[in-house]
């Protein structure tokens, strides 16, 4: 990372001027209170100055890569301690040998050189500190800033996704279809209708329950889940042909509510729905270390398969993952000749 | 009054024949689950009447009405479907919302019926319909009829599209096909991204092109990887430019 005061035009303006006065100051210092000549005080505080000028953009870098969110204290007042030595030392004696070069001959100002070499040092340390404290505040000042915004950003999903909510809850073309299964059945058989009012009514219950930020166990979610199911097999009946392999050991899983529902209507949108003949959806869940995995297969039209990636759906569910987990890459699809797999991997929660 | 039904629901269907069954004088000559056999089934049965969902396999409702050569008086029927809904309003073309009720279904039989007596046919608005719906949205695969055959073309395997008189010729990587349509129709309807108008005569698929070879001043002759060179006028250069980045 660059230097924050050299990057932008206002610090280097600042800089130069601070440096400025700082070397004026030594300037009047010298010239007024020490009786030193004008061209002395003058050579002598520009060198001193400008000399530290340069170490202090150094600095920026020691302060970048101490870092007190991941160091101890110690370790970085030690980590100061021992650099400020050396920063001060360099300057003291490389600014010292330059001008003892320029001024040779002069033994007044080579033993002034000398016995200012106490206040040189302090002033050094000055410097340092205060350089030190200006580049932690911009630090400081960056990471708040940053800081609001993805907060800021946050708040907006969170808010969006909430709006979103609902209106994703109910798919209205599935409502309205299983609706019209029913206005069927009420006629031929009024038991299954019956049934299927009881499930749709269920469905519905689960999903106004839950809120985009609550979670259940994969138990839930597969139970309702199989109650979807069983309305779309009224829908598509011998087209739609279902398993789900859930051992014991991912029951208790917790998840996100209603991540699984919207994986199956689009394996029922995208596969069955789009194929006249019986097609299977399986889905299959396997436990790991650190998180769940849920696979899920179903056939798709080998002709009319154009839709390629991921459709809005799938797009739903890894943006709502994503916000959850803050990882990109937990949907995975895949498709080949008549079958489309979806992976989702949902981490392990640490709450 | 012969009628078929195209729905790929059962229990959709069966309420629609319990709904048909008071009407003595409809007689429902076949039921069909796919868009690609209920449009062949209308061009060889020739029904009065088809009732015709939208969300149907291998083809929509909509895709259906453009393999017809032969229109009947047809009947929509939809669960939810905003542009299919709004395409209907603004053709006046007679649709139920599912659920629907008895009476409601009634009310849309009495509606075809006095159609047909009138002779109205409703081939100009079927038309219409197919252009309302399809506008706004991108083709992912366009429906030809030949004598033989019903062919589904994916816009992927398209080389180029030829104006020829009223006439578009579809170019794939295996045949080519001719549609009834406008080059308009196809420039507005096709991804801009992929689909390119590079002469009065042509649109291109940007990614089927090897390369650009200068012909005139301001020609150029676009060579396609199978070979085929097409022209492509100043206008069209412009475009491909723009979408190329070159």
């Amino acid at each position: 990372m660059q230097n924050p005061i050299l990057s932008k035009k206002l610090g280097i303006v600042v800089f130069i001027l601070w440096w400025t006065i700082a070397a004026f100051a030594q300037f009047s210092t010298l010239y007024v209170f020490y009786d030193l000549a004008f061209y002395l005080s003058a050579v002598d505080s520009i060198v001193f100055n400008l000399s530290f000028a340069l170490f202090s953009i150094g600095i920026w870098y020691w302060v970048r890569y101490t870092d007190f969110e991941k160091q101890k204290v110690l370790n970085i007042t030690l980590n100061h301690i021992v650099a400020a030595t050396l920063c001060i030392l360099l300057w003291v004696t490389t600014s010292s040998f330059i001008l003892k070069n320029i001024f040779p001959d002069d033994i007044n100002y080579n033993d002034f050189l000398i016995t200012s070499l106490p206040w040189r040092i302090a002033i050094g340390t000055f410097y340092y500190i205060l350089s030190g404290l200006i580049y932690y505040l911009i630090i400081y000042v960056q990471n708040f800033r940053e800081q609001t915004m993805r907060d800021s950003e946050v708040k907006t999903l969170v808010r969006d996704a909430e709006l979103n909510w609902l209106k994703h809850q109910i798919n209205p073309h599935f409502l309205f279809n299983s609706l019209n299964s029913i206005s069927s059945l009420t006629m031929s058989n009024p038991e299954k209708a019956q049934e299927m009012v009881i499930r749709l009514s269920d469905l519905l219950r689960y999903s106004l329950k839950q809120s985009s930020q609550s979670l259940v166990t994969i138990s839930d979610e597969v139970s309702n889940c199989i109650k979807y199911l069983d309305i779309e097999k009224v829908r598509f009946g011998k087209r739609l042909n279902y398993t789900i392999s859930a051992p014991d050991d991912v029951m208790s899983f917790q998840v996100p509510a209603m991540i699984l529902q919207p994986l199956f209507e689009n394996a029922i949108k995208h596969g069955i729905a789009t194929i006249s003949e019986p097609g299977e959806l399986n889905a299959i869940f396997e436990m790991n270390q650190n998180s769940l995995k849920i696979i899920i297969k179903n056939t798709i039209s080998s002709e009319t398969q154009t839709a390629k990636g991921m459709g809005v759906g799938l797009v739903n569910i890894a943006r709502r993952l994503s916000l959850l987990y803050g990882m990109n890459d937990l949907i995975q699809t895949k498709s080949n000749e008549n079958l489309y797999t979806v992976e989702v991997t949902i981490p392990k929660l640490h709450r | 009054m012969k009628a078929i039904i195209i729905e790929d629901e059962e229990p959709a269907r069966d309420l629609l024949r319990k709904f048909i069954e008071p009407f003595s004088d409809i007689e429902v000559i076949g039921e069909y689950i796919d868009g690609f056999e209920g449009a062949k089934a209308i061009n060889q049965l020739k029904p009065d009447i088809v009732f015709l969902d939208i969300q149907l396999p291998r083809l929509t409702g909509i895709e259906v009405l453009e393999l017809l050569d032969h229109t009947p008086m047809i009947v929509f029927t939809t669960a939810y479907d905003e542009f299919a809904i709004k395409a209907f309003e603004k053709n006046a073309v007679d649709y139920l919302m599912k659920p629907f009720s008895k009476e409601r279904f009634a009310q849309a039989i009495e509606r075809v019926k006095s159609r047909l007596n009138a002779k109205q046919p409703q081939e100009n608005g079927l038309q219409q319909l197919t252009e309302n719906f399809t506008a706004g949205s991108h083709l992912s695969r366009i429906v030809v009829r030949t004598p033989k055959a019903m062919v589904v073309i994916p816009v992927e395997d398209i080389l180029y599209l030829e104006a020829q008189d009223d006439y578009i010729m579809i170019h794939t990587t295996e045949s080519r096909h001719l549609k009834k349509q406008t080059m308009k129709y196809f420039e507005e309807r096709l991804n801009t991204e992929q689909f390119v108008r590079i002469h009065r005569s042509y649109i291109v698929n940007v990614s089927h092109i090897s390369k650009l070879e200068p012909y005139s001043k301001d020609a150029y002759i676009a060579v396609l990887k199978n070979g085929a060179k097409l022209n492509v006028s100043s206008t069209g250069y412009k475009s491909l430019k723009d979408i190329l980045s070159f």
